[in-house]
């Protein structure tokens, strides 16, 4: 939602929503539809998180107003993302510096 | 004293205060939710093969929970234009139909927890899983009566029942129960997080995110009832609160986004 007045811009605005809501509810469907068909399960996870980072990147841009945000909230989202992003690599730092002597966590 | 900055930006920032304070919580929220994500990555890597449920939820009902977000994200934005535009009748109807949609959220997930709490696995001295609902007729103090789902989510469960079909022991074309000694089972529980790892991290990441959708419910409310009387007092601060609800929901949003597929999908 953006800091707007004029109501044509508004309305613009509610208009370019109900579009990328379409959008997601495609995007919902593929991601369904890929589910169903055998492939191996590193392909479901990179397929299945590629669309969801689309998804995201579309809630953030358009329904946050990301994309026409000040450089400060840029700021802020990108040390939380890349803090989420270590936290995800130490994970599997720990796994695969294990996985050679075969123990399981 | 007045709070400064409620309307207008301030020259440091750029920024209202209510909208700076509302990113500063949600670059925590997904700091919270990113370790929560990594606890997940963690203890799927590490499950032994077969143990790892795969598509063991239903999902026909995460699937409308994903329609009603998406939906009311967009109806949440109608609430904000119609302030903007001075309709408060509108206001309250986008916003009314926020709340449903979000009340619906819950109802559906709650709905969810009820069928784990009534949905049974066991796992036998042989390492053989098999999941189902009881018979609660025939189970009793010495056996357990299992109805088998027909998708095992277990590949030992699948071995399992083929041998069964194979010998004759269940019908295919009925569900009938079959009967284990419990002094054969080394593992017998609902699908509470109890019951594995996937069920602990599927509870503490769906209960978690479902808190913030009755937090949201909480706060939307109060702007749909009482707090409705700012838009006759001050319309432009009143826009900006809802702005700044409509953030949060979009980020609950967001979250779900990442939980839908990672939980039932994959």
């Amino acid at each position: 939602m953006a800091s707007t007045e004029n109501p044509e811009q508004i309305k613009q605005i509610v208009k370019q929503h109900w579009v990328i809501a379409g959008l997601l509810f495609t995007l919902i469907l593929i991601s369904i539809g890929i589910a169903q068909i055998p492939f191996v399960t590193w392909a479901h996870m990179a397929i299945g998180l590629g669309i969801s980072f689309v998804m995201a990147s579309l809630v953030l841009w358009f329904f946050m107003h990301l994309s026409n945000e000040r450089k400060l909230i840029y700021q802020v989202m990108v040390f939380s993302v890349i803090f989420s992003i270590v936290l995800v690599a130490l994970s599997l730092l720990a796994y695969f510096d294990h996985s050679g002597y075969n123990v399981k966590y | 004293m007045d709070i400064p900055y409620t309307v207008n930006n301030r020259p440091d920032t750029g920024l209202y205060n209510a909208k700076l304070g509302m990113w500063l919580f949600l670059a925590s929220e997904v700091m919270l939710f990113g370790g929560l994500f990594s606890a997940y990555i963690f203890l799927r890597l590490g499950a032994d093969d077969g143990m790892w449920p795969h598509q063991i939820l239903d999902v026909k009902p995460a699937f409308i929970n994903t329609m009603i977000l998406i939906i009311s994200s967009v109806t949440i934005v109608q609430s904000w234009a119609a302030v903007k535009m001075g309709n408060l009748k509108k206001f309250k109807l986008y916003m009314g139909m926020t709340i449903l949609l979000a009340s619906a959220f819950v109802g559906i997930k709650s709905y969810e927890y009820y069928t784990k709490v009534h949905h049974y696995g066991l796992i036998t001295n042989t390492r053989i899983q098999v999941t189902g609902y009881l018979d609660q007729d025939k189970t009793n103090d010495q056996v357990v009566a299992i109805i088998p789902d027909k998708h095992q989510a277990f590949e030992s469960g699948k071995k399992f029942m083929e041998t069964k079909l194979e010998a004759g022991a269940v019908s295919a074309g009925h569900h009938e129960p079959i009967l284990f000694q419990r002094s054969d089972l080394v593992w017998f529980s609902n699908f509470m997080p109890r019951y594995n790892t996937f069920f602990a991290i599927y509870f503490t990441m769906t209960a978690l995110h479902a808190l913030h959708v009755i937090g949201a419910i909480v706060v939307l409310a109060y702007f749909w009832g009482p707090g409705s009387k700012m838009f006759h007092t001050n319309r432009a601060q009143f826009a900006n609160r809802i702005e700044v609800v409509g953030l949060f929901w979009h980020f609950v949003e967001l979250v779900w986004i990442f939980l839908f597929p990672v939980l039932y999908l994959l």
